[in-house]
């Protein structure tokens, strides 16, 4: 019988597709490179661009690996139990605590700040290709999303047996992934 | 004479030479270019694939009757480039030098499957019932209609889909998300804005959002999973009264209400955990600063 982390990890996996065909027709661009060979220049951009991208993304994929292997191991079962009154109690006021002392959290930590830092650099590769605006309004909402992590952080130091902060905290991890995966992925198709 | 000749064709040679550079690819190509007006047509297969590339502007895309894809509209600084290769249609604008915009009416077979994505682009999308694929960076999504499936992603941008689709996966980061009409499988997921589904019977759903309300408002029917989670906002989950859900609330810094569910068992504060009807499906409310409000949905009378 499987357990409910394994139950979690199962219905994560039903969500991949089962096949991925490419974004389109590619031959054009073949034909096209075939007729028209590129300069130089964009060349040694486009093949500097790929990859850095590539470096980042297999860095951030085994990060995003790791993460969910951990996951697995760490994710509370369903249903998660209720915060205790005490903690929800000093989250009312509660002080700047550093989660590093939460030693159960390092291997989650370590795997998501390794997977944020390669697609960050991804990101700082891009960002020229995006308006002052565009950049700005990202930075916001990641911003958004770190100040949530932190809120959660801070909440889970104070109670670190909290099963379901620490779900909540796991979710964010990975959504702060998610964000950062979905404009990089974004920005690199279209620019 | 001969020295003449000899310059002569020295100067061709020179010419054959550097054709290939002195002639522009956009030339080559045979695009429409720069600020201009077009309408060009192509014949297109009835299910086939458009593939719409266009970096800045607003673009409309609209079905019609005709297996013929047809692109009219303005360009500016831009040139637009159309080909087709077995069953896809590709349509593409590039700016010269500087980024180009377009404003554009792009009309396709109804059938058709879209690929389209932009950076400061606005997409919008009526009628087609293929699957829609639709990606912008800072440019607002708008679809109407019944399109098989969607999946919309803007970073920057609102999305607001109102489609009778049976698979809907909708995201952005710094904008809001908004579906009405759809059913089966849904996924929409923001990070600054609220996140808003209203549809008929849903079998599956993720709603996530970071700073911003959930609300979702339909039927759940069989034992599938249904997740709504926020961290600064509220949750509000309207179902009808025939229900039949294990319910499990949580909140940390907030209240936690539900008028479904007689029998439902308030645990602590933050937590609320009852079952509607027979139970069944799965149904989880999280928000870390906020309230989450169950209630029984208000059917329209026949």
């Amino acid at each position: 019988m499987s357990q409910p982390d394994d139950r979690e990890l199962d219905r994560r996996v039903a969500k991949l597709p089962r096949s991925m065909h490419p974004e389109r027709d590619l031959w054009a661009d073949i034909e096209n490179r075939i007729v028209m060979p590129p300069t130089m220049g964009s060349l040694a951009a486009r093949r500097r661009k790929i990859v850095v991208a590539g470096a980042a993304s297999v860095i951030a994929a085994a990060a995003a690996v790791t993460l969910l292997v951990t996951g697995r191991v760490r994710r509370p079962p369903w249903p998660w139990p209720a915060p205790s009154a005490a903690a929800i109690a000093s989250s009312l006021s509660m002080p700047p605590a550093p989660v590093g002392e939460v030693p159960e959290n390092a291997k989650e930590r370590a795997a998501y700040r390794t997977a944020v830092l390669a697609l960050e650099a991804s990101l700082t590769e891009n960002r020229r290709y995006l308006s002052t605006d565009a950049v700005a309004r990202i930075d916001q909402s990641l911003g958004v999303l770190d100040h949530a992590i932190e809120a959660t952080e801070r909440a889970l130091a104070l109670d670190p047996e909290s099963a379901e902060l620490r779900s909540q905290l796991w979710d964010e991890y990975q959504q702060k992934i998610d964000a950062l995966t979905a404009v990089v992925d974004l920005v690199a198709r279209t620019s | 004479m001969k020295r003449r000749m000899a310059v002569g064709a020295l100067m061709l040679t020179a010419l054959s030479f550097f054709a290939p550079v002195l002639v522009p690819r956009a030339a080559i190509a045979d695009p429409t270019s720069a600020d201009a007006t077009v309408n060009e047509t192509r014949p297109a297969k009835p299910n086939g694939v458009v593939d719409i590339d266009v970096p800045n502007g607003s673009i409309k895309i609209l079905a019609w009757n005709k297996s013929e894809v047809k692109v009219s509209g303005h360009l500016e600084r831009a040139e637009l480039e159309m080909s087709t290769s077995s069953d896809r249609t590709r349509v593409r604008v590039s700016g010269k030098r500087r980024p180009g915009e377009a404003e554009l009416e792009i009309h396709v077979p109804q059938g058709s499957r879209i690929e389209a994505k932009g950076v400061g682009t606005t997409l919008e999308v009526r009628d087609v019932t293929g699957a829609l694929r639709l990606q912008s960076v800072s440019g607002d999504i708008t679809v109407s209609g019944s399109p098989s499936d969607v999946d919309v992603h803007s970073v920057n941008g609102q999305v607001e889909l109102n489609v009778k689709s049976a698979v809907v996966n909708a995201r952005s980061i710094s904008g809001g998300v908004r579906v009405v009409g759809a059913r089966g499988r849904a996924m929409l997921d923001t990070v600054s804005g609220d996140c808003v589904l209203e549809g008929s019977d849903f079998t599956e759903v993720e709603m996530r959002a970071v700073s911003g309300d959930v609300r979702f408002t339909g039927g759940i029917s069989g034992q599938g999973s249904f997740e709504f989670k926020t961290h600064s906002g509220d949750v509000e989950l309207r179902l009808p009264s025939a229900t039949n859900a294990d319910v499990e609330l949580r909140t940390f810094n907030g209240s936690l209400e539900s008028t479904l569910g007689a029998g439902a068992r308030r645990q602590s504060t933050s937590a609320l955990d009852f079952r509607v009807g027979s139970g069944g499906a799965k149904v989880r409310g999280r928000t870390f600063n906020g309230d989450i409000r169950v209630e029984a949905k208000v059917e329209a009378k026949k």
